[in-house]
């Protein structure tokens, strides 16, 4: 019986020393501080907050960009420590439905705010006039290509029309068939419902229409995704490709050509262990349908926030003015390439002289916003759209079907 | 100590034995009966993790449930992954258990390595077959070109057949050591003297297995078949890693489609109504359990 | 049990032998192969079956990552805590169900036994509102409970049939003997269902050191995370392409299972062999 009672004792000291919290620290949530390109800038801005606030230290809480709205949510839901966030502009709608963010103006000077940033880059961030989101770094998803490999391929002019891309991406293929011409993102929701977007803008198509009806099944929609499935079919494209299998394939030197944002540079320089990669990628803008379309681009960014379960706002809107301060910011884009908003920073001749900032800036004109992004269940509707072009890809439904279907799962998703 | 000796002899036999299924009972009512009975009442509410507080709302779930284009497909999903995997991982496992049970050198330490299988961690298998299923790399792809079966690589998890196809085989290797321990444990309780006995009566191996080994392991054989489907039926993790459900729902089964519903789309209420079918298509499963069970004992 | 004598039946035996034999263990060949491989070795479309330089790069990774060490050990507080609450509480039951007759027992043995069935993702949706009422989120507290709700079911059962194969007169015995129901119990039943207990905790153990549905749920922060969800979380964004260190850390995180069940395996067979005699 002895034994027993000890067994017991023993089980109940460990269930008690489970509950008993750690020391209260303030949490910064995120993905970036999780990626091994941006990493060591997410320990520089906590490790220089956290020297100058002995009474107010911030630690780190983070999860692959994949999981992070996800966890999220479950977080900020459960009433545990979470003060602040880092979050991708196109989840900004789900979190304010939510209604656990705090109203930045409330707890920020607001000349400090109309003073640092741009007019339009402020509203990027409210919602019904509050300001919800604090922007960070904003750029768009944009076309890159290797050059290396296109000269090898005979490819002379960077490609501008679907037609000059095709071609190129034939003769990748005939290079060598152990490229990927395009490594399109097939996978993930999270990336592959946003280039989908871009697409059918350069097929003159879309998810919406002005009114808000989903025309996601039109004819020209349709057009788009027998192209896009044509790809495949040729060999151009793979499945089962997310945007971090692209940039490994990528930095293997295997892919033409793939979609990401500002700072994918950066990361293949992590990935490769190269100091210049100047030679084996270069920014594009995205293929017309015919001469003199607009080439396509999404708006990319992420943005700072701050959570109603905050204990010091006080501090968490210092902290964040901290992270966004010209200082580090400058930093974040040398070491990380991320480009920043605050006008300080942005006026600097560090980010002004840069050449692939600018270049990336004339693919950024274009940007629009991703068309699921105003909508609460931004999510389930870029996963539904994944499904249904993968349906498609795989063949299991023609374009048609598979939009239609698309069509048909949208509108109960935001009639309801 | 001495004090609960005193209070058991004024117990009756009866509130004795009652009292020890006591904290079995109450934590069996607060975290298996209550949430079921809870999630089914959900399945008729707006109940969201983006707010708090729910809203009756009759039907609506069920009718956007069966609105929606790609539901059969889900239960299709999960019909075929269920059966294949039960059936194919009994099956080998079953002919495994028979090989070492021939009683060859070594056999007992096979035993043993095959059981390692069973307790790598899930997430650990999936990352593994997704390495040989890959399909830039991937060993599989290898080994077939080297065959000459194939000339160019296949993504193997990114087609629809083959996505299944590959949960299936890995979520098999994982339960295989399963029925190997629990068929090899039946095969050494099968009476040795019938065997010899049909063995004098001329019988060839398939008479043994069919006259002797099959009817002297019916109750096991019936017991691990119900098991492993419940499990089957009930598993997330490698699918969740290998495909997270994907390539366009090639591979959500109704558990990982409640998953997502409930936490990717926030929409509990949807997910729970999901729930709610589940579990009335899994009462005619249960019911013939029962029925058996009590038959048997 | 089978003859094995003429060419045809060898044949067929040795086929069987092979081809379930690499089913079986060729993945965790792989496993390791591809661990010990340096980095460029991994990404070769023609891969070697027996690498060409051994690297212990993959391995080394792993032991300095903090962070595996800490989801070691919280699946190992929380595995160990709730199969052992999970086993006594099903102990008790078993015991109960085996030995005492009284009102309702035999509906609450059929719930107990459907309760199995129950979609565990289901039961987790109010699971999830419940412990956030409480306050549970992001503790062990709520991991130990749920997980008791896997082992409970089947691990009742499993100890009502061990208990059943007891015979009566050794209870009846005790008390002419003048010990209490409950030194009884402890003292003379218990010890005789070691194997049993042991090979429910086992079965607990291994259920809660796998899941991932609940703990990718109740748990968010990194500190409290245990295995699975923490490999996914590690390995399946941005590092899916380091091959050779995911396979690594699954075979970190493996071993200590893997020893403890070889320890106890003997335990775990024999409570296996008890249950299949008795069909």
């Amino acid at each position: 019986m002895k034994r027993y009672l000890a067994v017991v004792t023993m089980l109940l000291v460990l269930v008690l020393s489970c509950t008993v919290g750690s020391a209260k620290e303030l949490v910064w949530s995120g993905w970036s501080g999780e990626e091994a390109a941006t990493k060591p800038m997410i320990e520089k801005m906590l490790a220089t907050w956290n020297a100058e606030h002995p009474d107010a230290q911030f630690a780190w809480v983070g999860w692959p960009w994949g999981n992070t709205l996800e966890q999220l949510i479950i977080r900020s839901q459960g009433g545990e420590a979470l003060d602040v966030a880092q979050i991708d502009i196109r989840w900004l709608t789900a979190l304010a439905e939510a209604d656990v963010l705090v109203d930045l103006s409330t707890v920020m000077d607001k000349a400090w705010l109309e003073g640092n940033f741009e007019e339009s880059y402020l509203v990027a961030g409210q919602i019904d006039g509050k300001q919800l989101g604090l922007p960070w770094t904003l750029a768009s998803i944009g076309m890159v290509f290797n050059p290396s490999l296109l000269e090898q391929a005979g490819v002379e002019e960077v490609p501008a029309t679907i037609a000059e891309f095709e071609a190129a991406l034939e003769a990748l293929k005939n290079l060598d068939p152990g490229i990927i011409p395009y490594a399109a993102t097939t996978k993930d929701p999270g990336s592959m419902s946003a280039d989908f977007q871009a697409w059918l803008w350069t097929f003159g198509a879309g998810v919406f229409d002005d009114n808000g009806n989903v025309v996601i099944n039109s004819d020209s929609a349709v057009e788009c995704l027998t192209w896009f499935k044509s790809l495949l079919d040729r060999g151009y494209i793979r499945m089962d490709v997310s945007r971090f299998d692209a940039r490994e394939l990528y930095a293997q030197n295997v892919v033409g050509f793939y979609d990401d944002a500002v700072m994918c540079n950066g990361i293949l320089k992590t990935n490769t262990g190269l100091d210049n990669v100047d030679a084996y990628i270069e920014p594009m803008l995205r293929p017309v349908l015919t001469d003199g379309d607009a080439p396509q681009s999404k708006l990319w960014g992420h943005m700072l926030v701050m959570l109603k379960s905050t204990t010091d706002s006080q501090n968490a809107a210092a902290f964040l003015q901290h992270v966004v301060g010209e200082e580090l910011a400058l930093d974040y884009f040398v070491q990380a390439g991320m480009l920043p908003v605050v006008q300080a920073a942005v006026n600097n001749p560090i980010v002004q002289d840069d050449i692939w900032a600018n270049k990336w800036l004339q693919i950024t004109v274009y940007g629009r916003m991703g068309e699921t992004e105003g909508h609460a269940k931004a999510a389930q509707l870029d996963t539904i759209i994944t499904e249904e072009v993968q349906a498609a890809l795989m063949g299991s439904k023609t374009p048609k079907k598979a939009l239609d279907d698309a069509a048909r799962r949208i509108e109960l998703a935001i009639r309801y | 100590m001495k004090r609960k000796v005193h209070s058991g002899r004024k117990l009756t036999e009866s509130q004795f034995g009652f009292l020890l299924a006591l904290p079995a009972l109450a934590v069996f009512g607060a975290i298996i009966l209550y949430p079921l009975l809870n999630s089914f009442a959900m399945g008729f509410t707006n109940q969201s993790l983006l707010r708090p507080g729910r809203q009756y709302v009759g039907l609506l779930n069920f009718e956007r449930i069966f609105l929606d284009p790609n539901i059969l497909q889900v239960f299709v999903n999960t019909f075929v992954f269920v059966a294949c995997t039960t059936a194919f991982s009994f099956s080998m496992g079953f002919i495994w258990a028979m090989v070492l049970n021939q009683g060859l050198r070594g056999s007992e330490l096979l035993r043993g390595i095959t059981l390692v299988n069973w307790i790598i961690p899930g997430t650990a298998i999936g990352f593994l077959w997704m390495w040989i299923f890959n399909g830039q790399y991937g060993v599989l792809n290898a080994l077939l070109r080297g065959l000459g079966l194939i000339q160019e690589n296949i993504t193997w998890l990114g087609r629809p057949g083959s996505a299944m196809a590959a949960v299936v085989i890995a979520r098999a290797w994982q339960t295989l050591p399963w029925y190997m321990a629990f068929l090899l444990a039946g095969l050494q309780a099968v009476p040795y003297e019938q065997v010899e006995a049909a063995r004098i009566d001329g019988a060839s191996n398939f008479g043994v297995f069919t006259r002797i080994v099959l009817p002297n392991m019916k109750f096991i054989i019936f017991l691990i078949l119900i098991l492993g489907v419940i499990g089957n039926l009930q598993h997330f993790d490698i699918i969740w890693v290998m495909t997270q459900g994907g390539p366009a729902q090639a591979t959500t089964t109704l558990a990982v489609e409640v998953y997502r519903r409930a936490f990717q789309n926030w929409e509990l209420g949807v997910a729970a109504a999901i729930g709610v079918l589940w579990v009335l298509l899994i009462s005619i499963f249960a019911f013939f359990y029962i029925r058996n069970l009590e038959r048997d004992s | 049990m089978f003859e094995i004598r003429t060419p045809w039946q060898k044949l067929v035996f040795a086929l069987a032998f092979l081809c379930i034999g690499l089913y079986v263990f060729f993945p965790t060949y792989w496993m390791v192969i591809t661990a010990l491989k340096p980095g460029q070795e991994v990404f070769n479309p023609n891969p070697t079956f027996w690498p060409r330089t051994i690297s212990l790069e993959g391995f080394r990774e792993v032991f300095l990552d903090q962070r595996i060490w800490v989801y070691l050990r919280n699946s190992l507080t929380v595995s160990l805590s709730s199969s052992a609450l999970a086993t006594l509480v099903a102990a008790y039951a078993g015991y109960s169900f085996s030995k005492f007759r009284y009102r309702g027992r035999k509906t609450f043995m059929y719930l107990v036994l459907t309760a199995q069935m129950f979609p565990l993702v289901v039961l987790l949706l109010t699971i999830y509102l419940m412990m956030r009422t409480f306050g549970f989120l992001d503790n062990y507290l709520a991991l130990i409970l749920s997980y008791i709700t896997f082992v409970l079911p089947m691990g009742t059962w499993a100890l009502k049939s061990y208990f059943d194969q007891i015979p009566d007169s050794l209870i009846e015995s005790a008390k002419v003997d003048g010990a209490s129901r409950v030194m009884t119990m402890h003292r003379i039943i218990f010890p005789l269902a070691i194997p049993g207990m042991v090979s429910t905790a086992i079965y607990g153990f291994v259920w809660s050191w796998n899941d991932l549905l609940y703990s990718l749920t109740l748990i968010t922060s990194p500190g409290k995370r245990t295995l699975a969800p923490g490999l996914i979380l590690n390995y399946m964004g941005e590092f899916q392409s380091s091959w050779g260190t995911m396979m690594a850390a699954s075979i970190v995180v493996s071993i200590p299972v893997t020893l403890m069940f070889v320890f106890l395996q003997r335990f775990f067979i024999a409570g296996l062999t008890a249950g299949a005699e008795k069909g």
